[in-house]
């Protein structure tokens, strides 16, 4: 849903920023995804924002299932619970992944060919990618046999098109 | 013609040898919700305002492109520019890095296009060396100059006492079925011959209405110089709300060359319509009358395109005249007041005129053009210039005809002379007349030789004067053409022709 994700965003932001200045992100990270892990099921979220019950027996009901995460994981929870925004922990996992990326400068990619790459044709993939977009580039090669030949590049937002299904979409076009 | 099918073969090796496969490099967004030809999409953080969008295409085959219109923290919200019904959650979409253009240039001449500058007609693919943004800044005040050059309707009730000029805009408004279309036809055909190209937008029109309109501007030889930029009923809202940018960007191609253009928008009411549901679709407060909050600006910024530039930006000139729909007459209502305020005066036609028979249905009292005699050629001036006067008279009068069975001299000259005037107005459809005729008519008729023709014979007195001149007198029109005025000379030629006509003229 669009209006969630600002909503997550806003909420990892904050948790981020917290993050870093314990200098912990990695730690808080996995409290995060443990939180996620637990409440996370829709099942749980819809209980813990049931209207009729009230908000002290929801929050004891979530502090039970985490048991064990650190304060300032179950604030957020106690937060999220309050505020009947549970579901959407898990976006908040994503969008804290990506401002980690962010901060670190770790640039994701996701290659796509159409036959599985072997292992000679993936390392010059990724050394490639490495040498343009900076040393710190994390590279997913995956294959999907639709786009017929060719490569995707994936970053980010930005798509990098040289597949031959592309290709013969343009032909296509052009001979239209 | 017989098509040859190594002809077909060779022009495919050809395109097949020559054809680019450029690497796409894009932003690549997803759509998340897709209803009433709006698409809402994540990501697409980098889209530009008013940047085409390619989705995928009916049937996986070919793409519909889409306008961003609406840039938010969280995605996208587009406008499709074609049929959507096809598209699901989940489909790509992805950006072209070109803002909303259209193709323009001496090719689109005689075509019948799309708001997208696709062909509409069978004359085969466009293809031009140039495309214009639809949206553009208006030339700024230095790259002006003053409008004195006038644009001839052929119209005598416009050219006479309306005069409008090129460069101008001019708003034609009445209700429906006073012939607010037919005066815009009218000066297309009467164009032919200027070298002025004439851009006709039909803007939530039928379609059989612009079929109708494409067919009467053939047969009058007038296709040649017109490009008719079709939007009509049928078509998606975001296309009717671009057409009228369009075909400005295709008048704006000939006004920076150093040429002439008149571009009609047919009509703007319909305009602000299909902009009200794009912005209600796209959840924008409505304000009054459920128009969004900047429907002024949507005409402002499309009429203040229409220009004379000056001499050293090459003084070519766009002259625009806008179409507004009333419902019951009333100018004060929202939209029409907006585009009267824009324009540089407006032509009110009114129902009631038609209907007793005064076509063009123009109320002279509340039209105005505000370039007024700048645009008029001498000649004109020394003929118009009483016509108004004897009109406005008139029409205090003609109240009272209708009571007084008494009345002194004076009040029935003057009664006589105004329905001589008006009756001299009146045009048939479709036969435009060139000025310097137009200034023998109603010369005829401002220097009173009309006053003792019966009412019921001024058409056919006008007529056929015409035609004696012509045959002849042919010097005085040629004169009045070249000069642009009536000379002493030439005015006691015209006395004496028309006397000698009169003799001769069974009353």
């Amino acid at each position: 849903m669009v209006r969630a994700s600002i909503l997550a965003r806003r909420y990892a932001e904050a948790y981020f920023s917290l993050a870093q200045e314990a200098s912990d992100v990695a730690g808080w990270r996995e409290q995060l995804a443990a939180v996620a892990e637990a409440l996370g099921d829709p099942a749980v979220s819809d209980a813990l924002a049931n209207p009729k019950t009230s908000l002290a027996e929801r929050v004891r009901q979530g502090m039970q299932l985490l048991d064990g995460a650190s304060s300032e994981a179950r604030n957020l929870a106690r937060l999220l619970i309050e505020r009947r925004r549970v579901g959407i922990v898990g976006e908040i996992l994503a969008h804290y992944d990506a401002l980690t990326d962010r901060a670190s400068g770790v640039v994701r990619v996701e290659v796509t060919t159409a036959v599985p790459a072997d292992a000679a044709l993936e390392q010059r993939i990724r050394d490639s990618l490495s040498r343009q977009l900076g040393s710190d580039v994390q590279t997913t090669v995956r294959s999907d046999p639709s786009i017929v030949g060719g490569l995707v590049i994936r970053i980010g937002d930005r798509v990098i098109d040289d597949s031959l299904r592309t290709h013969l979409q343009q032909l296509q076009a052009a001979l239209a | 013609m017989a098509i040859r099918s190594d002809e077909i073969g060779e022009i495919l090796k050809q395109r097949i040898a020559s054809f680019e496969a450029p690497v796409v490099d894009a932003n690549e967004g997803v759509i998340t919700s897709v209803s009433d030809g709006i698409a809402r999409i994540y990501g697409l953080e980098r889209a530009m305002a008013g940047e085409l969008l390619e989705m995928p295409g009916p049937g996986g085959k070919g793409t519909v492109l889409a306008l961003a219109l609406d840039l938010r923290e969280d995605g996208v919200g587009a406008v499709i520019l074609g049929p959507y019904e096809h598209l699901q959650e989940g489909d790509a979409v992805r950006t072209t890095g070109r803002i909303a253009e259209v193709p323009v240039g001496d090719e689109l001449v005689g075509r019948v296009v799309n708001a997208l500058g696709e062909q509409l007609d069978d004359r085969g693919p466009i293809e031009t060396a140039q495309t214009l943004p639809t949206e553009r800044v208006a030339p700024g005040v230095i790259q002006r100059q003053n409008v004195d050059t006038p644009m001839q309707t052929g119209l005598k009730a416009i050219d006479s006492m309306i005069p409008i000029g090129r460069g101008q805009r001019e708003l034609i408004i009445g209700d429906r079925q006073t012939g607010k279309t037919a005066i815009a036809i009218d000066a297309i055909i009467n164009q032919k011959g200027t070298g002025v190209i004439c851009i006709y937008v039909a803007v939530g029109q039928n379609a059989q209405k612009v079929a109708q309109i494409k067919a009467t501007l053939e047969a009058h030889g007038a296709m040649e110089h017109t490009i008719i930029v079709a939007a009509t009923a049928s078509d998606p809202a975001p296309l009717q709300f671009l057409a009228p940018y369009a075909g400005c960007a295709m008048g704006e191609y000939f006004m920076q060359k150093g040429g002439h253009a008149l571009i009609i928008y047919d009509d703007l009411s319909k305009h602000a319509d299909a902009y009200r549901e794009l912005s209600l679709l796209l959840r924008r407060p409505p304000s009054r009358e459920a128009y969004p909050g900047d429907v002024f600006y949507l005409h402002s910024r499309l009429l203040e395109r229409a220009a004379r530039m000056s001499d050293a930006e090459g003084g070519g000139t766009l002259t625009a005249l806008p179409i507004i729909e009333t419902k019951a007459n009333d100018v004060s209502a929202f939209i029409p007041t907006n585009v009267i305020s824009i324009t540089d005066g407006q032509i009110y036609l009114e129902t009631d005129l038609f209907n007793a028979g005064i076509r063009p249905a123009i109320n002279v009292g509340l039209s105005v053009s505000r370039v007024g005699g700048d645009a008029q050629t001498k000649a004109m001036k020394q003929v118009a210039g009483q016509l108004r006067l004897d009109l406005a008279q008139y029409r205090e009068l003609a109240a009272f005809a209708q009571f007084a069975a008494d009345l002194d001299k004076g009040t029935r000259d003057r009664l006589d002379r105004g329905q001589r005037m008006t009756e001299l107005l009146k045009q048939p459809q479709y036969e435009p007349m060139p000025f310097a005729k137009q200034v023998i008519s109603i010369f005829a008729g401002a220097r009173g030789f009309l006053d003792d023709v019966p009412l019921d014979r001024v058409r056919d007195f006008e007529k056929s004067l015409l035609r004696f001149m012509d045959q002849t007198h042919p010097e005085v029109e040629e004169d009045i053409t070249k000069n642009g005025r009536i000379s002493d000379d030439m005015e006691k030629t015209l006395r004496a022709a028309v006397e000698e006509f009169k003799k001769t003229f069974a009353g």
